[in-house]
């Protein structure tokens, strides 16, 4: 793998820290990297020692984008053979917790690969935005539809055709991240973060990545009775009566995945 | 190297002169542009601890230059794009700079020149310094941030006083104010003292200090505590934390790598 580094911050047994690595190139996401990115993503969702993924670039860019010089002079069928969207939907397989780390450059899709994890926990350096309109086309990995869904119509409408970019704070104003620190701090943060999702019964969290997600597929009545169901699958783990059993006993719980 | 600078070191101290004083350190698109550059590769450069803007002449900073001919065509005028491309960018890069920039206000500060010396972390003028907006005398109303910092130190009635009117602002008010930190017949040396000691602190603990407290002026309580606690947590991991207690435990000064 030498597009992506695969490491265990501060030798966590349940967190894994994957850093997109083209810093040349500000993680331009080429083809090779996406698909040694799935791979590795699916690796760890196999490996019941992991519990939380962390998805991160570097102090200047998560990733600005695809590999433009990959793409200019392509054809319709050279896109068709080179499927490169295929690694992009396989994303959505992964069904344990995924945290986007960005500081700097989120862009296109960088953009889209950050809205494409579960949550995103942003350094104040953080830029975020879809500008494939300067360059002539239009965001293709979903930035129209997940950028829509975590900001609204207007804004995104507007950030798609000016290809402007908004800052942490205002993305943060916007609901597209989860919260802002300064940028030095946000890897230690994102660490404390996902430490408290690796710290909660492992099915349990698995189910409402799932449920959370369903809610942007369905209506809401359909969303609810899916809820109810997940609710009531938690009582099959033990987690759950471990979980209950240490509140009444004001203990802390020990949850062992099953 | 620029010739609208003269920019020298003196040990770890960076001093960026504005270098025009045939017009009164007013500033072109270009002299904008090449002091952004110069800010920025001082900010970069970790031989340098603090930097000080100062000016050659009479004045510190009059603004904008009138001259210049990218704001003379009125057939295509954008000034919110030499906002936006010069003089905003400026603005921040002092700001948003990791390292302490220092004015040593040594002359009159005019139009956006005032907010150029507000944008700095710590003022030193001199004396007979006066600050003048005079956007309204020329059609305009004043930018680059002049409403955020003068309301907030100024208030509401003292701040629409200065805009609205040609009267200055003298050193002395300026520092009843709390507007600058002190008046100096040399205002430059008195800039290096405040700088020399600047630059016995930890690098880091500098550079969180100045990002906070901007962030403090312009968030509530609560997100306040979350960053001060979010930079602890950082900090408390750092190397010259290490050093810092070591050094307070054997009672020497402390010898910071900024790591």
């Amino acid at each position: 793998m030498q597009n992506i580094k695969l490491t265990q911050p501060y030798q966590h047994p349940h967190i894994a820290l994957i850093e997109l690595n083209r810093p040349k190139v500000l993680n331009a996401l080429s083809t090779e990297l996406m698909n040694e990115l799935v791979e590795a993503l699916l690796k760890l969702d196999d490996n019941p020692e992991v519990r939380v993924i962390i998805l991160t670039g570097d102090d200047r860019a998560f990733a600005a984008g695809a590999d433009i010089a990959q793409m200019v002079t392509a054809t319709p069928v050279d896109q068709i053979i080179d499927n490169r969207f295929r690694s992009w939907q396989q994303l959505s397989l992964i069904t344990k917790p995924i945290i986007a780390a960005v500081n700097g450059f989120a862009l296109g899709g960088g953009c889209e690969l950050a809205m494409n994890c579960d949550f995103i926990l942003a350094g104040d350096t953080a830029k975020f935005g879809q500008p494939e309109i300067s360059i002539g086309t239009t965001p293709g990995a979903g930035g129209t539809q997940r950028l829509t869904r975590a900001i609204g119509k207007s804004k995104s409408m507007m950030m798609c055709m000016t290809g402007e970019m908004m800052n942490a704070s205002e993305a943060l104003a916007y609901g597209l991240v989860a919260k802002v620190y300064p940028a030095q701090t946000l890897m230690q943060e994102t660490f404390e973060v996902a430490k408290k999702i690796a710290d909660k019964a492992p099915v349990a969290i698995r189910l409402i990545k799932e449920s959370v997600n369903k809610s942007f597929e369905t209506a809401l009545k359909d969303g609810l009775d899916f809820e109810r169901r997940n609710f009531y699958l938690t009582f099959a783990s033990t987690d759950q009566k471990e979980g209950m059993q240490a509140f009444l006993e004001k203990r802390e719980p020990k949850y062992t995945g099953k | 190297m620029s010739t609208f600078y003269k920019i020298e070191t003196k040990n770890d101290i960076q001093i960026i002169t504005f270098n025009r004083p045939e017009v009164y350190n007013a500033l072109t698109r270009e002299a904008k542009l090449d002091g952004i550059k110069a800010i920025r590769e001082a900010g970069k450069n970790p031989a340098v601890k603090v930097i000080i803007l100062t000016g050659e002449g009479k004045a510190f900073c009059t603004g904008q230059d009138l001259n210049d001919p990218t704001i003379q065509n009125l057939a295509h005028i954008d000034l919110g794009r030499t906002l936006e491309t010069e003089w905003n960018p400026l603005i921040n890069t002092i700001r948003d700079s990791k390292k302490i920039v220092i004015a040593a206000v040594n002359g009159v500060a005019a139009g956006a020149g005032v907010a150029v010396a507000l944008a700095c972390d710590l003022i030193i003028a001199h004396p007979k310094v006066n600050f003048i907006s005079g956007f309204a005398k020329v059609g305009l109303s004043p930018d680059c941030g002049a409403h955020y910092i003068l309301s907030r130190h100024l208030g509401y009635f003292k701040t629409m006083e200065f805009f609205l009117t040609n009267r200055p602002l003298s050193a002395s008010e300026l520092q009843s104010r709390n507007l600058i930190n002190a008046i100096s017949e040399n205002p430059l040396d008195e800039a290096i003292k405040l700088a020399q000691e600047i630059a016995l602190s930890a690098p880091l603990s500098v550079e969180f200090i100045k990002k906070n407290l901007q962030q403090s002026m312009e968030v509530n309580f609560a997100e306040s505590l979350a960053r001060e606690t979010s930079t602890q947590r950082f900090l408390g991991n750092s190397s010259d934390y290490k050093e810092g207690l070591k050094a307070f435990k054997e009672k020497r000064p402390a010898n910071f790598s900024g790591t």
